[in-house]
C-alpha cells in the first residue's frame, strides 16, 4: 500500500515538473490556436488532469499533454461549429480587453484547422518541426511543405488584420 | 526585423496565463468516464485492441448518458456541459477507424501474428470532398507474377529527358483556407508506394496506391478519417508502413500493408516498434539531412560565437573546423552526408564564403553574404571546388547534386558532379523549374527525392517519375483513381474578384473546377450557372479549356454570384454539384 501511495506521489511529481515547464506555454499556444480562453483553459486543465490521472502509465507526459490538448481543443471547436454551422468562423471571445489580439488570433483563425495548429505550434509555441514531424505523424518533407504555405497564409491574414486595427 | 507573426507571439507572450494546478487535481480525483482508458496501460498495446472496443463502447454510455456525467463534473467551473465529453484525447484509437464503409471486399485483410491485429476497415469508397472523385479500392491481381525490379541495382546518375510517368492527383479544388493534399512517395520493389493525405476543417482521409513502373496500378487502398503522411518500407522490402491517426486520438497506429497485395494490419508491440523505427530511419536518410547527427554542422567556435563549419565524430569530439566558411542565413540546404567513391570523401556545402563584404551579394534576408557551395573533402576538411553563388539543392545523391542557380529566372537545374564540381552534360532536363526546390520544400512547392537510378519530383498536382537515361520509362500519364467511365466535375468557390465580371458591373466570385474522366486532348467550355428561383441562369462567360493528356481538367471560372444563390459549374455537359 505504502508502495502504491508512493508511487502515486512519484507520478504526481512528474507531472507536476512537466506543468510548471509547460502548462504556460501550452495555455497560450491553445489560446491561439481556438482564440479562446474558455477552450484553452478548458483542454490545458483536462489535459494535466487526464495525465495524472494516468500515472506512470504514459512515458512521454509533456508529448502526451500537448496531443491531448490539441485534441479537446479541435473537439471543442468542432462542437461549436456543430452549434453555430460547419463554416461559421471561430467566434473571438473575451480577450481581457486586448481587442487587437482578439483581432489577430480571429484572423488566424480563418486558417484551416491543421494549418493554424501547425503555424501555432512552431512559430508561437516554439516546436522545431523535426519534433513535430513525430508528434504530428507526417513527414518531415511533407510538414516543411504544409508549414511554409500555412505561415505564408497567416503572414498575410496577420498583417490585414494589422492593417485594419491600426 | 520582426513580421506580423513575429508581433503576434510577442503579443501573445504577454498574455498571463491562469495557475490552474489546483483545478487539475481536482479534475483528476474525478473518474471520467470521457477518459475512456484510464487504468490501461500504454506500454500494453495488445489490451489496447480491445479497450478501443472498450472505449467505443465507452463513448456510446457517454452519448446516452452525458446529463449524468455532465453533473459529476461539475467542481469544474469553466466546463460547459458535456464540453469535455466530445474531444476525447486517447492513447487508444478512436473508434472511428474501425467504422464500417460499404461491406465489399476487394481488398483482403491478412490475419495476424500473436502480437498484432488485422484492421477492422472495410474497404471503403471515400471521397470527402478532398478527392474529385470517389476513391475505390482496388486489390492486387493474385495471378499476377512478383514484380520484377528492373532497377534494384541501380544507382543515382544522369536522367531521362522527359519524364517517364506523370501521375496526377486526383484533388478536388481546395477551397479558401484548405491546403491541399500532401502527398508521400516511397520506392517499393518495381515501383512506387504512393500517399496521399488531404484535409478540410473537419475530415481528413488518405489514399495509399502502388504504382508499378509499367504505369499500371498494383493496388489502392481508401483510408477515411486518418491523418499522418508517414511512410516507410521495411528492412527486405516486403511491408510498407505507416502511422495512422484519428481526429481524437494522441497517439498513433502502426499499420502495416503487404507490398505486393495491399493488404493491411494493425500492429503491435515489436511490430509497431519496429513500423516505428523504420519510418524513424526512412526520416533520416535524405543525403541533404543537416548535421549534426550526421557529422558536420556550423556551429560556434569558442572562440566566437560567429557559426562556421566543423566536422564532429559520432563522440561529438570536433575533428576539424573551417573558420572561413560560415553558416548560410534563412532555411534550405546546409550540408550533405559524405559522399564517396570508394577512393575520395566529399560533402556538399552551401556556405557564405565572406560575411563582411558590403557590396552586391545580399541572401534573400538582406545579409551581406557571398554565398557558395562548396565541394570539401570530408576527410581533411580542405576545400576541392567553388561554386560562387546562390544556389538551390533539390538532391544529393551517388556523388551527384541536382543544383538550381536562383539567379536564373527560369530556375533551370543541372547535375552536378560532387568531385569535381562540373556539370555533368545533359544530365538531366532542362525545362524550368522541373527539379527546382525552393527553400524548405515549400511554395508551390516542387519536392525532388529519389531512390537508386530513379528520381521523382511531388508538386500539388502532380507526380513526375524520372527513369533513367538509359531506361526512359514507359512513358504515361497515370490516374491514381483508376480509369473512369463517366466523366465527372467538382467545385468549389475560391475568392472574390471585385470589379466588372460577365453580365455587367458587379463582382465575381471565382470557382475553381476541375474535371476528370474527359477525352483527353479535346477542347471542352466550362460554364457557371446560378439557380434563380428554379431555373439555371448563366452566370459566367464560356471559357475554353483543353483536356490534358490523363482526362483531367482543371480551371478557375469567375461567376456572378449574389448572396445566397447556389451555382454549379457545366463543363462539356457535365455539371458538378450545386455549391
Amino acid at each position: 500500500m505504502a508502495e502504491g501511495v508512493d508511487a502515486e506521489a512519484a507520478s504526481a511529481a512528474r507531472v507536476r515538473e512537466v506543468y510548471v515547464a509547460e502548462h504556460a506555454r501550452l495555455w497560450r499556444s491553445i489560446y491561439a490556436f481556438s482564440a479562446s480562453r474558455d477552450v484553452a483553459d478548458d483542454a490545458t486543465a483536462e489535459a494535466f488532469a487526464q495525465v495524472l490521472r494516468r500515472g506512470d502509465e504514459v512515458r512521454d507526459i509533456a508529448a502526451w499533454v500537448w496531443r491531448a490538448a490539441y485534441a479537446i481543443a479541435r473537439g471543442e471547436l468542432q462542437k461549436r461549429r456543430r452549434d453555430v454551422g460547419l463554416n461559421a468562423p471561430i467566434t473571438a471571445d473575451h480577450h481581457a480587453g486586448d481587442h487587437e489580439l482578439g483581432q489577430l488570433l480571429g484572423a488566424l483563425s480563418e486558417l484551416s484547422e491543421t494549418d493554424r495548429q501547425l503555424v501555432v505550434l512552431c512559430h508561437l509555441a516554439g516546436w522545431k518541426p523535426s519534433e513535430l514531424s513525430d508528434v504530428l505523424g507526417e513527414s518531415p518533407g511533407a510538414l516543411r511543405v504544409r508549414l511554409h504555405r500555412a505561415t505564408r497564409r497567416a503572414r498575410a491574414l496577420l498583417e490585414d488584420a494589422e492593417g485594419g486595427t491600426r | 526585423m520582426s513580421d506580423a507573426i513575429d508581433r503576434l507571439k510577442q503579443r501573445l507572450d504577454d498574455v498571463a496565463a491562469p495557475d490552474q494546478w489546483d483545478e487539475v487535481v481536482a479534475r483528476a480525483a474525478i473518474p471520467s468516464q470521457a477518459d475512456p482508458v484510464a487504468g490501461s496501460t500504454a506500454k500494453t498495446h495488445s489490451r489496447r485492441r480491445l479497450v478501443l472496443w472498450a472505449a467505443a463502447a465507452a463513448l456510446l454510455v457517454i452519448m446516452v448518458a452525458g446529463v449524468v456525467v455532465v453533473d459529476r463534473r461539475q467542481p469544474t467551473p469553466p466546463v460547459a456541459p458535456d464540453e469535455t465529453l466530445q474531444p476525447v484525447p486517447s492513447i487508444e484509437p478512436a473508434p472511428s477507424t474501425t467504422a464500417a464503409g460499404p461491406t465489399s471486399t476487394e481488398v483482403p485483410t491478412t490475419t495476424a501474428n500473436a502480437s498484432s491485429t488485422t484492421t477492422t476497415v472495410a474497404p471503403a469508397a471515400v471521397s470527402n470532398g478532398i478527392w474529385l472523385r470517389e476513391c475505390t479500392e482496388q486489390a492486387a491481381d493474385p495471378t499476377a507474377a512478383p514484380p520484377v525490379d528492373e532497377f534494384a541495382d541501380g544507382s543515382f546518375g544522369p536522367l531521362a529527358p522527359e519524364p517517364g510517368m506523370q501521375i496526377v492527383f486526383p484533388n478536388a479544388p481546395t477551397p479558401p483556407g484548405y491546403s491541399p493534399p500532401v502527398a508521400n512517395v516511397m520506392r517499393v520493389a518495381g515501383g512506387l508506394l504512393v500517399n496521399l493525405t488531404g484535409f478540410t476543417a473537419t475530415e481528413s482521409a488518405r489514399a495509399i496506391v502502388l504504382v508499378n513502373d509499367d504505369g499500371t496500378i498494383r493496388w489502392r487502398r481508401c483510408l477515411p478519417d486518418l491523418g499522418g503522411s508517414s511512410l516507410a518500407v521495411s528492412d527486405d522490402g516486403s511491408q510498407a508502413y505507416t502511422a495512422v491517426y484519428t481526429i481524437d486520438s494522441s497517439e498513433a497506429e502502426w499499420w502495416s500493408f503487404d507490398v505486393d497485395t495491399g493488404a493491411s494490419m494493425v500492429l503491435a508491440d515489436e511490430a509497431a516498434a519496429t513500423a516505428e523505427a523504420a519510418t524513424a530511419a526512412a526520416r533520416s536518410t535524405d543525403p541533404r539531412s543537416a548535421a549534426p547527427e550526421v557529422g558536420f554542422d556550423f556551429a560556434g567556435a569558442p572562440s566566437t560565437s560567429t557559426d562556421t563549419l566543423r566536422r564532429v565524430d559520432p563522440a561529438g569530439s570536433e575533428t576539424w573546423r573551417r573558420t572561413d566558411l560560415f553558416a548560410p542565413p534563412g532555411e534550405g540546404f546546409r550540408t550533405s552526408l559524405n559522399q564517396s567513391n570508394g577512393t575520395d570523401d566529399v560533402t556538399l556545402v552551401r556556405a557564405c564564403t565572406d560575411h563582411s563584404i558590403q557590396d552586391e551579394q545580399y541572401d534573400t534576408d538582406g545579409n551581406p553574404c557571398a554565398l557558395a557551395l562548396v565541394g570539401i573533402d570530408t576527410t581533411t576538411g580542405l576545400t576541392r571546388w567553388v561554386l560562387e553563388g546562390r544556389y538551390g539543392v533539390s538532391l544529393v545523391d551517388n556523388g551527384l547534386a541536382v543544383v538550381t542557380a536562383l539567379d536564373d529566372e527560369l530556375r533551370t537545374s543541372q547535375l552536378l558532379d560532387l568531385f569535381t564540381g562540373q556539370v555533368v552534360p545533359q544530365g538531366i532536363s532542362s525545362a524550368p523549374g522541373a527539379f527546382y526546390e525552393e527553400c524548405c520544400a515549400g511554395h508551390d512547392y516542387n519536392r525532388v527525392e529519389s531512390a537508386g537510378p530513379i528520381a521523382w519530383t511531388l508538386s500539388n498536382e502532380v507526380l513526375n517519375v524520372w527513369f533513367p537515361a538509359d531506361q526512359p520509362g514507359p512513358g504515361t500519364s497515370v490516374d491514381l483513381f483508376g480509369p473512369t467511365d463517366s466523366p465527372t466535375v467538382t467545385a468549389r468557390p475560391s475568392y472574390a474578384t471585385p470589379g466588372v465580371c460577365f453580365g455587367g458591373a458587379a463582382d465575381c466570385t471565382t470557382v475553381r473546377a476541375a474535371g476528370t474522366g474527359f477525352t483527353p486532348g479535346a477542347t471542352v467550355t466550362a460554364t457557371c450557372w446560378a439557380d434563380e428561383n428554379g431555373s439555371w441562369t448563366q452566370r459566367s462567360t464560356e471559357l475554353t479549356v483543353t483536356v490534358s493528356p490523363d482526362g483531367s481538367i482543371w480551371t478557375e471560372v469567375p461567376c456572378v454570384v449574389n448572396a445566397g444563390e447556389q451555382i454549379k459549374v457545366t463543363i462539356d455537359g457535365v455539371d458538378s454539384e450545386v455549391i
